[in-house]
């Protein structure tokens, strides 16, 4: 009877089992065999160990600053998004009237194809763009070329990005916020605790799960972070903007270079398993799950 | 018992269907897939056109089906294709891109040319070396091209200037923008990004190309660097030109050209019926490249069809592409305004011209091919460009200079 129930279940996930198979397993493995080998786009490939994972550390002049990018604008995009999100929140909270209507308001961006949203925010940003021209206009101050400027590209890409992302996280927490226990908020409030206090000690710590979940999930996303920078700033200027993800795209799509694509992918992958385990693992220290 | 063997019933019919989905050609036709980038409806209409005139030509036993993508994806498609190998049987190729190509197109033979009935010598001089790499040949041209000064010649006239002539010189071209940012208000050139939209000037300036005679990168040449220095300038110090507002932003100085910002822009003759149509708000006309101290300079491009090392049926496909780049697709290519690579359909562009514009537009086509060399690129070309628009944006802000942004490049691909 056993057995023959084992077999039923096989067969009921083998759907799900070969799509798993052919369209992850089988990719994620042949990326480990690609990035093992010099795999020009056509012609000869040729097993060469390790030399992608070293050109890409010691010989390859792109690789260090589109990793540095996709950490910068993860370690600027992952708090910013949750302090507005959380912020929002508690803003749309259960005394606000009309407060489905804010939260489709700030659900839209999310919804909204990331083309659409670059392309507003080109409009805004640049200097013929609506954000200067009533800059000049009412202040008579002429703002940076945000989308060219050193010190502001990533900062415009992070601002949009956040605008862009806000609102997923934001319906996240407001779940969070909205299944709170009524008894230990009245417990709370009856031993006078209030406003900031009443936040910081009882409500934050009772959603620490969904803020967990969120983070996670954000940082996951952002170190992926590919269409905002290659739509409002291409990489530039220089070299400033350009994320692992749009190295890797350009290196095995523009330059023809599958094995060293390859190999900067397993690195990213790496890298995101390692701060998500660390996650996991910080996640004792502040995350209380209620049982 | 029975379910199983149902499942393993419905499965095998599902096997079975798919290889027969396959195109076995045993009625002896066959499809030939053309592949080509087109930007909009009214390009891809004209595709269309050229593929049914093809299809005439070749008859019924060859199907020829038409893929399109834009211009900015379709090399990246054409990658994603390779790596698949289903590269399509005829595939567009661009002159400068063609070194990262060579491998997937069989080069053609003496033999072949003379199946397609083409020889040589029917090509505009040079038009041919745009498909060639290291002496062999691997495409036909259908255009042969080089670089435009477009002018709104309102503007020129609102500022009390003379239209540009083909005998400009350098120095006519910066007076002529500085004069027209300060009487009309508006910008009198926009700057580039774009590859040779941005290094046609300099490359004039000069009298250089940024790869020398034996191929290698140098964008770091002395007189390279100052001419190039002379262009970034134009945004920085003589400010006759806005800086372009991202790097993703190629083809900027197109929109700010078409819509009465700026008064002159470097572009492909492939754009001459365009930027001189009649539906424009102004009256746009086209020269050669302003001269540099050493005359006239400019580099011959062009793009053609190769046939792909994956195609099953190569003799199809070399009908194929006898067919769209032979006599008759290159006359068709004339009559819809485009400049054919071969000599004796070149008559036909002239022809299709509007009365108004034939006599600017023939002018500046005679004048701008005088001086024109074979375009060079290196092997990392495509890197290189791809780089550019990133370096040159700080440039256009001041944040950079030119040297810097020349040398970034130099150390990065010209090793």
């Amino acid at each position: 009877m056993r057995h023959r129930e084992r077999w039923h279940a096989l067969g009921f996930i083998s759907p799900a089992l070969a799509g798993l198979t052919v369209f992850t397993a089988l990719p994620v493995a042949l990326a480990v065999v690609m990035s093992l080998f010099d795999w020009p786009i056509f012609g000869d490939r040729e097993f060469i160990g390790l030399g992608n994972y070293r050109a890409l550390l010691t010989d390859t002049p792109d690789f260090w600053p589109a990793l540095r990018n996709s950490v910068l604008f993860t370690v600027l995009y992952v708090p910013t998004n949750l302090a507005v999100a959380l912020g929002l929140a508690l803003l749309l909270g259960p005394r606000l009237h009309g407060r489905a209507v804010f939260r489709v308001l700030f659900f839209i961006p999310v919804v909204t194809p990331m083309v659409a949203n670059a392309l507003v925010w080109k409009l805004v940003l640049q200097p013929q763009g609506l954000l200067n021209g009533l800059s000049t206009a009412w202040l008579g101050i002429t703002l940076p070329n945000f989308l060219v400027d050193r010190n502001w590209a990533m900062i415009a890409i992070v601002v949009m990005s956040v605008w862009a992302g806000m609102g997923y996280n934001m319906l996240v927490l407001t779940a969070a916020l909205e299944q709170l226990p009524t008894s230990v908020l009245e417990a709370a409030r009856m031993d006078g605790a209030q406003g900031w206090r009443l936040l910081i000690r009882v409500t934050l710590p009772l959603i620490s799960p969904a803020i967990f979940f969120a983070a996670v999930m954000t940082i996951i996303g952002s170190l992926q972070v590919f269409a905002q920078p290659q739509l409002l700033t291409g990489g530039g200027p220089g070299t400033s903007t350009i994320p692992l993800v749009m190295f890797i795209y350009d290196t095995g799509f523009t330059f023809q270079d599958l094995g060293l694509a390859a190999a900067a992918a397993w690195l990213l992958f790496v890298l995101i398993i390692g701060i998500t385990v660390l996650q996991f693992r910080a996640q004792r220290r502040w995350v209380h799950y209620e049982h | 018992m029975r379910k199983w063997g149902s499942a393993l019933t419905a499965l095998a019919l599902i096997l079975g269907t798919a290889a027969c989905s396959s195109d076995d050609g045993a009625d002896g036709k066959t499809t030939i897939v053309w592949n080509m980038w087109s930007g909009d409806t009214e390009s891809e209409q004209k595709l269309k056109e050229q593929m049914a005139a093809a299809q005439a030509i070749v008859g019924p036993d060859i199907t020829i089906e038409l893929q399109t993508a834009p211009w900015a994806d379709f090399f990246t498609k054409l990658n994603a294709n390779m790596a698949s190998g289903k590269l399509a049987c005829v595939t567009a190729m661009n002159g400068q891109r063609l070194t990262d190509y060579t491998a997937a197109f069989e080069p053609l033979t003496d033999a072949d040319l003379t199946t397609m009935g083409i020889a040589r010598g029917d090509y505009n001089p040079g038009a041919l070396s745009v498909m060639e790499n290291d002496g062999k040949l691997y495409g036909l041209p259908y255009d042969t091209a080089t670089m435009f000064l477009f002018y709104n010649a309102d503007l020129f006239t609102k500022a009390g200037l003379e239209a540009p002539t083909n005998t400009w010189t350098i120095q006519d071209f910066e007076t002529a923008a500085t004069t027209i940012t300060a009487k009309t208000g508006v910008k009198g050139f926009a700057v580039s990004l774009d590859e040779f939209q941005w290094l046609s000037l300099p490359m004039a300036r000069a009298g250089r190309q940024p790869v020398d005679d034996s191929g290698r990168l140098a964008l770091t040449d002395p007189a390279f660097v100052d001419a190039a220095t002379w262009y970034g300038d134009l945004v920085t110090g003589a400010k006759v030109s806005e800086a372009v507002p991202s790097a993703s932003e190629t083809g900027w100085e197109v929109t700010q050209f078409q819509n009465g910002r700026a008064a002159m822009i470097i572009d492909g003759t492939w754009q001459a019926a365009t930027y001189t149509a009649e539906d424009l708000p102004f009256a746009g006309g086209a020269v050669r490249l302003p001269s540099g101290a050493a005359g006239p300079f400019g580099v011959a491009l062009g793009s053609g069809y190769g046939i792909a090392k994956n195609c099953e049926d190569k003799d199809a496909a070399l009908k194929v592409l006898g067919a769209l780049t032979g006599k008759q697709g290159e006359d068709l290519i004339a009559k819809q305004g485009n400049y054919p690579a071969q000599l004796a359909s070149q008559d036909g562009y002239f022809a299709s011209l509007p009365d108004g514009k034939r006599e600017m537009l023939t002018a500046a086509f005679q004048a701008g091919f005088d001086g024109a060399t074979a375009q060079r690129v290196t092997a990392e070309w495509t890197q290189v460009a791809t780089a550019m628009p990133n370096e040159l944006v700080s440039v256009y802000t001041g944040q950079g200079t030119m040297p810097d942004a020349l040398g970034n490049l130099q150390q990065k691909f010209g090793k």
